[in-house]
């Protein structure tokens, strides 16, 4: 399991052919149904397996910063991102893991990603990191699955810990509470650079990195106010896309382009009027949380008239939205410096109390105009799991709108029963459609 | 107009003939290994002939259940939910919420106006449906009827702490050597699915005139399990069965008017 | 006040105590505070300093979930496959049982426990919850917001009774509180001996009692018939093997028997509910109290949602020196995450130091006993063929 066996190759070189796959196969058969920015998508995740790929061979330091990017890089660590690698195993992959995990004993009750990336990691499917930093921002499951992976392989890591309070939020900025994450961030660099061998903190590099991430978010504003058309030009599986940020990738400059190209792909399709819902769009839905990925409600749910305009699943429907600062954006007037801008984009929504949980919900709605919620109960995750009763009797009581709750796996396919869960969202459906006449 | 609500369960297969504002005939088939459409068709021409018609007489066919998708020859596909709420508000016209629990599933819809409103089903297992009772039974050596009638004579309270219908079979084994008398044993059997039942009850926010619909609403045990912990009584259709085919046929017959074939 | 009748045989009076948290002792002493005009805070976190509850003048109870197996009104708003304690906790709440409750209070040691007290803000039952931060590290950093929390917690008790919580009653109720510890920790001390005069169930009794009761009765109930203990006996089949149990939320004593019937010796445990509750003192003596008491919550043996697993297992390690244990059973609640992780650290450690461990799978009420019992006894069985 060190360095030296390489054996963390295989995930990055199956990603690399897979993406050079994809795009051998656009250039040959283009769809017109699909957007052309996606050549883009693909080079920049091929880019950036290549250059995980290249960092590992030549021992270059690799690992996770905090959950952005930019001060991840302006370390001189290559990002390791083995949560969302972990998403990429749906399916017999993920069930081949999950043989794994039972047998040896690994956490199986946790969140379906977190377990998966343990024996990933630990087996060296995907490379080990030189430096892991924990943090409590997002759930109890990835930060405990980071801390097992440190703690296993010998890894220095770093914890870094967030109040549950947003303080960034507009018009709440909490000077304190910002300089606890910066303190915290300037020590993890200290140990950094004390314990990982290549990395020194370059701050004009932060400063950049920062620069191209409000540019890609911005684009993503615009892609929010598109979302909202009637009818919603984004397909299910369009809005489950993860937002990876412009600086996961090595080159931001494309990532910002690709992210340009897609948002005026976008902008055509509801200038046309197109919709993804078939025969026409009869309603609209947020889908919450995460999703049966091995399979594709959306499309049962598109051709049966409806649309899912947007995902809830991270932080970044506050950005989106404009309702949380974004990079660059003044904090009570005036400019921060990189590492406080780095502190405050640790505020994730996840690690907050309820209410900001609950009201990202009522905004979405709001914004992009929904009839309904299909909140996926993912096995594991009691941080969203917990707390969907309150969500769905709030927006009952402030928007009159349903919703939908469905328990299931989101990589591990092996229970999943096709018939039922189809039948669950026709029965919700129904109801929505009812609730909407009655509405109207 | 005379229309036609099929309902394919895992179990059974019904099919209901409507026509003048009344049920005119039904039919029940048992699906065991069969594919869906073979049954539905064979229980479709049973109930056409128990009416007296001829299938080519109605003019629309909606079907509904965990099977209707393969039931290619239908004109609608309903929801169950859909179906659930139509059907067992027609046979009880006071009816707030309904509880249909079938081989497979536990469905609770709380109904406004004999359409949904709001529903909750089980999840993930077998804990909360009529296979749960038949895991239950077997180690009694009763089949789920007879489990309902013994449970009716309990003298005793006792609880099976088990979650899971897998771990609570090994567990009422083991009540069984304990000599724990096989109608406290069954009565724990239906107070756990109760509690079960009683948990999507309150999801849905229940506050009267409950209906149980589905072959096990004529459980004795389970009814009486359910009323205990709901703090009412439950009305049961006198044929609690075909709730979802005649639910079906109505929805048929809104969906129908304009369309006839 | 005193606990029990004073003509009662120690026996019966040490049984009176340790069965202070079963179902239908467990709110009789809230209850009796309540009748004098006063608060009762129901506190689901080890980590909440009690001294500040108690100088404000509210009796910190901790909130045992229902011990039964069924939580229809809690599954409502929690999945099955999550925290079973917090469900159980929540069951109790929405069932009426701790209607008493003034106020609630906990941290957000891991998501079961966040989202469990953000339902409870949410439904305003108890009619206030309080949620306090806890940072999952201990450093320079951390220690002073954390320093900072107590005294959120401190204005907002404040806030809530109307009482000024003065230095005097607070180092006063430190007081009293070390003196609980100290107590604890000398029943703790005699479970060192070959034969230990009290078995572990009944130390989890101890321990759970302590959590439920006005602290000083407790104290002075405890000191009274810690003379009795030392000279107490218990019948033993066997001296060996000498067990540590770990485990979380484990409130039920019904657990602890299980593993001393399936033939071994409970001597220490590493519960949240046991030995964590009461281990380490604050430090009276300090100008800055306030700090004092934050340093010791903090630093007290950690919980596995303190990132720092090495030192847990260090000191568990140490624990079964000082014990003379010979190996460590862990009793994981089921969808409680951390433990599950945590194991993986555990064994590492416990291998190199060459301790015999194993870590099962349980409910939170009393479930599967048959189950459990035979993968102890398999467990002891091994740790016997080896000594031999």
């Amino acid at each position: 399991m060190s360095n030296s066996s390489l054996s963390g190759l295989a995930y990055l070189e199956y990603e690399v052919a897979r993406c050079n796959r994809r795009m051998q196969r656009i250039k040959d058969n283009p769809d017109p149904s699909k957007p052309k920015s996606n050549v883009l998508l693909y080079e920049l995740e091929r880019d950036f397996r290549m250059e995980q790929l290249e960092a590992y061979k030549a021992g270059k330091p690799f690992g996770l910063g905090t959950q952005t990017g930019p001060l991840t890089r302006s370390l001189g660590l290559v990002p390791w991102d083995a949560v969302p690698a972990a998403d990429r195993t749906h399916g017999k992959e993920a069930t081949r893991y999950f043989d794994i995990i039972r047998r040896e004993g690994m956490p199986e009750h946790t969140c379906d990603r977190c377990s998966i990336l343990i024996p990933m990691v630990l087996r060296g499917d995907f490379p080990r990191p030189s430096f892991l930093a924990t943090t409590n921002y997002e759930c109890i499951p990835i930060f405990m699955a980071n801390l097992i992976v440190a703690n296993l392989l010998d890894i220095p890591s770093f914890h870094i810990d967030r109040h549950f309070k947003n303080y960034k939020a507009k018009g709440k900025e909490d000077d304190e509470l910002l300089k606890y994450m910066t303190d915290q961030l300037g020590e993890m660099i200290e140990y950094v650079e004390a314990h990982v061998p290549g990395c020194k903190y370059n701050e004009d590099m932060e400063i950049e990195w920062q620069h191209y991430e409000r540019l890609y978010v911005q684009q993503a504003q615009k892609l929010w106010k598109l979302k909202a058309a009637i009818p919603c030009p984004l397909s299910g599986r369009e809005s489950f896309r993860e937002f990876r940020p412009s600086s996961l990738y090595p080159d931001p400059v494309k990532a910002v382009e690709y992210m340009r190209q897609y948002v005026e792909e976008v902008g055509e399709r509801v200038d046309k009027g197109l919709g993804v819902a078939q025969p026409e769009e009869r309603l609209r839905l947020l889908w919450s949380v995460a999703g049966p990925f091995y399979a594709d409600p959306f499309s049962y749910l598109e051709n049966m008239g409806v649309a899912i305009p947007a995902a809830e699943m991270t932080i970044y429907n506050g950005w989106f939205s404009g309702r949380e600062s974004i990079w660059g954006d003044p904090w009570k007037g005036r400019k921060l410096s990189p590492l406080e801008e780095e502190a405050r984009q640790m505020d994730f929504v996840w690690g907050r109390a309820g209410e900001a949980w609950v009201q990202t919900h009522i905004d979405t709605c709001r914004d992009l105009h929904l009839d309904g919620i299909v909140y996926f109960i993912q096995w594991g995750c009691p941080v969203t799991s917990a707390l969907g009763k309150i969500v769905a009797d709030t927006v009952e009581a402030q928007l009159s709108i349903p919703t939908l709750f469905i328990e299931g796996r989101m990589l591990e396919s092996s229970i999943y029963d096709e018939k039922d869960f189809n039948s669950k969202l026709k029965d919700f459906v129904d109801i929505c459609l009812e609730r909407k006449k009655s509405h109207a | 107009m005379i229309t036609a609500g099929i309902d394919a369960g895992a179990e059974n297969t019904k099919a209901l003939i409507f026509g003048a504002d009344r049920v005119l005939a039904y039919s029940i088939v048992p699906q065991g290994l069969q594919a869906v459409l073979p049954v539905a068709d064979k229980a479709l021409a049973e109930a056409a002939a128990n009416a007296g018609i001829k299938v080519s007489d109605i003019d629309y066919l909606v079907s509904t259940g965990i099977g209707s998708e393969q039931v290619s020859f239908c004109d609608e596909h309903a929801s169950e939910s859909a179906a659930c709420a139509r059907g067992a508000s027609r046979l009880i016209p006071e009816t707030d919420t309904v509880v249909d629990i079938g081989a497979d599933k536990c469905l609770v819809v709380k109904c406004q106006h004999g359409r949904p409103f709001k529903t909750a089903r089980n999840d993930r297992c077998a804990a909360g449906t009529s296979r749960f009772l038949r895991i239950a039974a077997k180690p009694l050596g009763v089949d789920v009827r007879e489990m309902g009638r013994l449970a009716l004579r309990s003298q005793m309270e006792i609880e099976i702490d088990s979650v899971c219908a897998v771990f609570a079979e090994s567990e009422i084994i083991s009540l069984i050597h304990q000599k724990k008398h096989p109608e406290d044993i069954a009565r724990a059997v239906f107070k756990g699915l109760a509690s079960r039942i009683y948990t999507l009850l309150v999801k849905v926010g229940f506050e009267k005139s409950l209906v149980m619909v589905g072959g096990v609403a004529r459980n004795e045990g389970l009814v009486r399990a359910l009323e205990e912990k709901a703090g009412c009584s439950i009305m049961i259709p006198e044929e609690p069965m075909i709730a979802g085919a005649l639910g079906a046929a109505l929805i048929a017959c809104e969906k129908g008017m304009g369309k006839k074939k | 006040m005193k606990i029990s009748d004073t003509s009662a045989t120690m026996e019966d009076r040490f049984k009176a105590l340790k069965e202070s948290n079963r179902p239908e002792n467990r709110t009789k002493w809230a209850l009796e505070w309540k009748k004098q005009g006063k608060q009762v805070m129901g506190l689901l976190c080890s980590y909440v300093p009690e001294e500040l509850v108690s100088a404000a003048g509210m009796l910190p109870w901790r909130i045992t979930g229902t011990w039964k197996e069924a939580a229809p009104l809690a599954g409502v708003y929690r999945p099955e496959m999550t925290c079973r304690y917090c469900s159980h906790a929540l069951e109790s709440v929405l069932n009426g049982e701790l209607s008493f409750l003034d106020a609630a209070a906990g941290t957000q040691l891991d998501d079961d426990f966040k989202r469990l007290l953000d339902v409870l803000i949410a439904i305003r039952k108890p009619a206030f919850t309080y949620m306090m931060y806890l940072p999952h590290a201990s450093n320079r950093i951390t220690m002073a917001m954390w320093v900072k929390s107590v005294l959120d917690l401190q204005q907002t008790l404040e806030k809530l009774t109307g009482v000024k919580i003065t230095e005097k009653e607070l180092r006063r109720q430190v007081g009293i509180y070390n003196r609980m510890r100290t107590l604890l920790s000398k029943v703790y001390e005699l479970r060192k001996r070959d034969n230990p005069p009290i078995t572990g169930a009944e130390a989890l009794g101890l321990t759970t009692a302590a959590r439920i009761m006005p602290r000083e009765i407790f104290n002075d109930e405890l000191e009274e018939l810690l003379p009795y203990l030392e000279h107490r006996e218990i019948p033993l089949k066997r001296s060996r093997p000498r067990l540590l149990m770990c485990g979380e939320y484990l409130d039920h004593p019904g657990y602890v028997d299980l593993v001393e019937k399936a033939g071994a010796v409970v001597v220490m445990d590493d519960f949240d509910t046991g030995s964590r509750y009461f281990w380490d003192l604050v430090e009276e003596s300090s100008d800055n109290i306030i700090e004092a008491i934050a340093r010791r919550y903090l630093n007290k043996p950690g919980s596995s949602r303190m990132v720092n697993w090495n030192e847990q297992a260090a000191q568990i390690v140490k624990w079964v020196k000082e014990y003379d244990c010979d190996g460590i059973v862990e009793l994981r609640q089921l969808f409680s995450l951390p433990l599950d992780y945590r194991f993986f650290a555990l064994i590492k450690k416990f291998t190199a130091a060459g301790i015999p461990y194993i870590s099962v799978d349980r409910e939170y009420h009393l479930a599967n006993e048959g189950m459990l019992r035979t993968r102890v006894e398999a467990f002891i069985e091994m740790i016997l063929a080896k000594a031999k």
